[in-house]
Order: C-alpha cells, then sequence, then structure tokens
C-alpha cells in the first residue's frame, strides 16, 4: 500500500484507504478538492477569510467522519453537499460581501487587501488569453454574485465544475425539475447581465 | 374509434415559431435528445435569430467553464491535517492478513473469480453425477448427514479426550460424562450454534467499537 500511486485510484477507493488509516489518502482527496470546493464556496459567500474557513470546516467534517462514508454516493457529491450547506447556513446569518478578485471591499489598509486578494489558477497557457479570461471572468463572477444563492450554486456546480444534472440534485437534496428550474432561471439572468458583453 | 396514445410524449417540430428557450439551451449545451435535435438544429440553420440565442448560450457556457479555480491559502492543507483525526485500523482482519487480500477492485473480481471456478467444477461434477444416476440424490444425502456427523463426534470426542487427559481441567470430569450421555444430535446442534454465535458477537463488538458517536454527515 506505501507504494501505491494514489494520483490513479479512484476517489472510492481512496477512501477506502483513508478509512484503513492511510495519511497519504487523505492528503489525495485534499489536493483533488480543495481547489473545487474552495472556489464552491468561494462564489457562494463572496469573502476569503469565511471561504477559507468554511472549505476547512467542510474538510475536517467529512474527513473525521469518513468512516460513515456510504460507497452508494459519490464522495464528490458528499463533499459539495456538505461545503454548499454550511455556505448556505452560514449566509443565512449573514449579509453577503461583494464580489471582488483585487481583495475585499471591506479591507481599510493595502495589506489587508493584499492578503485578502483571491488567487487563481489560470486555465490558458496564454498570458495574453488568461488577461482578457480575467477581465470576461471578473464581468461574469459579478453577475454570478448578483443571483439568488440557490441559483448561483446549481449554475457553479453545472458551468464551472461541469456537474450532471442528477449529481447536482443529490447536492442540493432538490428534485431534478427544480434543479433544471434553478439552472434555466440562471441562465436566463446570467444572459441579461452580460447583455453588454453579447453573451 | 381509436383512441390516442397520450403515454408517450409527442415531438412536434418547429416549423415557423423560433425555439423556446429551453430547446435552444439543451441545443447549446449538447443535452437534446438526438431525434429533438436533429429537428432543431434544421430549425437554427434556417433562423438567424434561433442561430443566434444558441451562439449566445454557447458562448456564456463556454466562458462558465473557462471560470478558474480559486485556490486557498498555502498553509491549508496543513491547517485541515491538524484538525482531522486519522482514523485507525479498524478492520477485523489483522494487518499481516490483509496483505493476502487484493487491494483493488479488479483484484477482488479476480480473487472471487478463482474462487468461482472450484465451485464451478464441483457443481458440474455432482450435476454430471446426478445426470447420470451414478449416485441417486438420497443416498449422496445420507451419505453426507453420516460424514457430518461422524466428523463432528470426532471432532468433539477428541477435544474432549484432549481436556480429560491434560489434567488441567479436572474439575471438568463431570461435565464430560454429562457431555458423553448427551446425544449426537445434541452436540451437533450446539457445535453449530457455537460456530455461528461465536463470530457473530465478535464482529458486533468490532462492528460497536469502531463506530464513532458524532452526528452522521451525510443527513
Amino acid at each position: 500500500l506505501k507504494t501505491l500511486d494514489f494520483t490513479t485510484v479512484s476517489d472510492h477507493d481512496l477512501v477506502t484507504h483513508a478509512q484503513s488509516g492511510s495519511e497519504a489518502a487523505y492528503r489525495e482527496l485534499l489536493g483533488r478538492y480543495q481547489r473545487p470546493v474552495f472556489s464552491l464556496v468561494y462564489r457562494m459567500v463572496r469573502d476569503r477569510e469565511l471561504s477559507e474557513d468554511l472549505a476547512q470546516e467542510t474538510f475536517v467534517k467529512v474527513f473525521n467522519n469518513i468512516s460513515r462514508f456510504d460507497p452508494k454516493y459519490k464522495f464528490s457529491s458528499w463533499i459539495f453537499k456538505i461545503a454548499s450547506n454550511l455556505a448556505i447556513d452560514t449566509l443565512r446569518r449573514r449579509e453577503p460581501d461583494t464580489v471582488s478578485l483585487d481583495g475585499s471591499r471591506h479591507a481599510r489598509t493595502p495589506d489587508e487587501v493584499e492578503s485578502t486578494r483571491i488567487t487563481v489558477e489560470s486555465r490558458d497557457a496564454n498570458p495574453e488569453e488568461f488577461v482578457e479570461a480575467r477581465e470576461l471572468g471578473a464581468e461574469i463572477e459579478e453577475a454570478i454574485g448578483t443571483l439568488r444563492v440557490e441559483y448561483r450554486t446549481a449554475i457553479v456546480l453545472r458551468h464551472v465544475e461541469g456537474r450532471p444534472y442528477e449529481e447536482i440534485a443529490e447536492i442540493m437534496s432538490l428534485p431534478l425539475g427544480t434543479v433544471k428550474t434553478y439552472i434555466h432561471r440562471a441562465r436566463s439572468e446570467l444572459r441579461e447581465s452580460l447583455a453588454h458583453l453579447r453573451c | 374509434m381509436k383512441q390516442p396514445d397520450h403515454s408517450r410524449r409527442e415531438f412536434v417540430p418547429y416549423p415557423s415559431a423560433h425555439l423556446p428557450d429551453p430547446i435552444l439551451e439543451m441545443l447549446a449545451e449538447g443535452t437534446l435528445p438526438l431525434e429533438e435535435q436533429t429537428a432543431a438544429v434544421a430549425h437554427v440553420e434556417a433562423c438567424h435569430r434561433c442561430a443566434a440565442e444558441a451562439e449566445g448560450y454557447r458562448t456564456m457556457f463556454e466562458a462558465l467553464a473557462q471560470l478558474p479555480h480559486f485556490a486557498p491559502s498555502a498553509g491549508f492543507s496543513d491547517a485541515v491535517m491538524a484538525r482531522v483525526v486519522i482514523a485507525q485500523q479498524t478492520s477485523p482482519v489483522p494487518a499481516w492478513a490483509t496483505r493476502w487480500f487484493p487491494a483493488t477492485r479488479r483484484g477482488w473480481w479476480l480473487f472471487i473469480a478463482a474462487l468461482m471456478v472450484p465451485a464451478v467444477l464441483l457443481g458440474t461434477g455432482v450435476m454430471w453425477a446426478f445426470s447420470r444416476s451414478v449416485v441417486p440424490p438420497s443416498v449422496l444425502a445420507q451419505w453426507s448427514v453420516a460424514w457430518l456427523r461422524d466428523a463432528t463426534w470426532a471432532g468433539v470426542s477428541r477435544v474432549v479426550a484432549w481436556v480429560a487427559e491434560s489434567g488441567v481441567l479436572s474439575w471438568g470430569q463431570d461435565l464430560i460424562t454429562a457431555v458423553s450421555d448427551v446425544s449426537t444430535g445434541v452436540l451437533v446442534t450446539l457445535a453449530f450454534l457455537l460456530a455461528i454465535a461465536i463470530p457473530l458477537s465478535a464482529w458486533s463488538l468490532v462492528h460497536l467499537l469502531r463506530i464513532p458517536t458524532g452526528k452522521t454527515a451525510h443527513a
């Protein structure tokens, strides 16, 4: 087991190894999901520090209950479900911040701006394309930020994380028809918000 | 008079009106069923407005898919792992024994297949014997019961004799005498019940000890 290359192991088998006490399996799961989970939470709550706390809480909750993982679920569904539930519970208790990739609007000093700035992982190799994509991305991020949190969660899971409708229904504990309605409404609102970009 | 069939959704192509938004979305997303997709594509090729709408959705979906993943801070992993209680080896199978078990799902399938081969061969042999009337089923059943009874009795007798000869449990002589008076059927039943009860209780104990007392996270 020590020589097993965990990068090629399925999520399900990684959970089995983690249940047997393999720290390497925990770390591999963490490596696979820390960005998707953090991104989902950040797009929901719009606050870097809070997102980091919630993402951390998600992993701690998942890992400390790994022995109870029900293999009939997908691991991704389980972790996204816990992350979105934590984010929604938090949002119900506080007013959401506005989106900014360049630091929190509540930052009062340059240090605070820097510490709350979001680091993005480019999916493009070309720096010019990355800058253009970043500008377009900022517009889309703002538009996503104006959506109701349920629409926001559904649209991010569908189009950013690429999850199938059935899994989104499982993650959000909603009927499939409701999820499709949410996504349809979210798309309509996004198109309206992004009309000036001719989307 | 023939009644219309409402069980099947009737597909109506889009001869004149514009495509509704859900159809345009599914077309742009590539999730439209083939039959509808063919009709929708034909419509879009002839309708500039619908073509522009579908292209708009496609552009938006591509832009959403290009959104970057945000990275947590550098110390995120360590902060998480510092709060995680690594599950200890809780398998009822000892660690030295696990190396003899397959580590992957594929390995397990091969393992099961390897076990199935002798079982299938044995079953085939039995079926063949029955089909050839070499051994009538009733004779085979009687022989099996007799063999099981003799083997059980021999085993029990050997254990009892060993305990009696050991001298360590001299206080058990009365018990052995009492057991000797018990019929074979009762002894076989007792042995059978114990063979089930002991592993069951051991499994229950292990299972109870491994479950933490926290809240279920699936809820």
